[in-house]
């Protein structure tokens, strides 16, 4: 993601979302189709790609699975971390809006 | 309905079968052909590239496709081009990014294989390659004159553009590929400058 490592885009926020609960590819995508309310999609090749990514960031990592054809995954503490940081931004540039709007 | 296409750009062979599905075409076979069912309902077809380390990753990614629908039609673990289709409106890529980074690695594959050839050729490239004249094959050609120098020349032209095409046909091919990505690679990152949603 380069130097800086936020913002997360919108598919990252969920997927780390998503994945404070293990689950596999398609639980993810049904997740962010849910959370989002349908805003935020997700396509068959994006989510493999996004995937990658997110794991070679140490973001996610993977669990042991029973199904041998679908790999399981999960949040880390650096995703953790990271969901949070966003978080507060996300809340503190809500905050400054509603005082603007309001000022 | 039988097709038969050459791409050598994957995003206009993406953007194709796009298309195709549109108009009603459900892909069904990928072999040298494109092999096409017509369906009055709403159908999609798709091609990623990609290629995987083990066998493991290539299962989850294809589970990951058939559990959104999609039937995989043609594609193996090293094959990199997988080609999907499916009921319903739907594609391979949600965003531009990441097309744009399937066409990266699809051309990275193509320099790759130019680099391993120029290495095997740099005697020729050396030498500054195989001398246009040489490729032509008619005995006494170069002391032939006017009307019937042209006639013999013109004769044996395509002949040398063919073999033009054999020897050099990949460095021409993966130069202009790559040229291409790059194109797309300064017109996306200008994008992303300016702010556009990608």
């Amino acid at each position: 993601m380069g130097k800086s490592k936020l913002p997360l885009t919108e598919t990252v926020y969920y997927i780390l979302l998503s994945l404070i609960e293990p689950g596999h590819g398609y639980k993810i995508m049904q997740d962010i189709e849910r959370l989002s309310q349908g805003q935020v999609r997700m396509a068959a090749g994006t989510m493999y790609g996004a995937i990658e990514n997110l794991l070679k960031q140490k973001y996610i990592c993977l669990v042991t699975s029973d199904d041998s054809r679908r790999k399981v995954y999960r949040i880390t503490t650096e995703g953790m971390d990271i969901l949070k940081q966003q978080m507060k931004r996300y809340q503190h540039m809500v905050s400054i809006t509603e005082e603007i709007l309001e000022g | 309905m039988k097709v038969f296409k050459i791409f050598f750009d994957l995003e206009k062979e993406s953007n194709w079968l796009e298309k195709m599905g549109q108009d009603g075409y459900i892909l069904r076979r990928k072999g040298t052909s494109y092999y096409f069912d017509e369906s009055d309902e709403v159908v999609s077809n798709g091609v990623d590239y990609r290629t995987f380390k083990s066998r493991n990753d290539y299962e989850d990614y294809l589970s990951m496709f058939k559990d959104t629908g999609w039937d995989h039609v043609h594609g193996s673990k090293s094959s990199g081009k997988q080609y999907f289709s499916k009921q319903g409106r739907d594609t391979v890529y949600s965003d531009q990014d990441s097309l744009f980074q399937m066409v990266k690695r699809h051309a990275m594959y193509w320099m790759m294989i130019s680099i391993v050839l120029a290495i095997a050729f740099r005697g020729h490239i050396a030498t500054g390659f195989v001398p246009i004249k040489s490729l032509f094959f008619t005995p006494g050609l170069w002391e032939l004159e006017g009307l019937r120098f042209m006639r013999s020349f013109l004769f044996e032209l395509p002949f040398v553009l063919i073999r033009i095409l054999n020897i050099y046909g990949f460095f021409i091919f993966s130069g202009l590929y790559l040229l291409r990505v790059l194109v797309l690679l300064s017109k996306y990152t200008k994008k992303k400058k300016y702010g556009e949603e990608i």
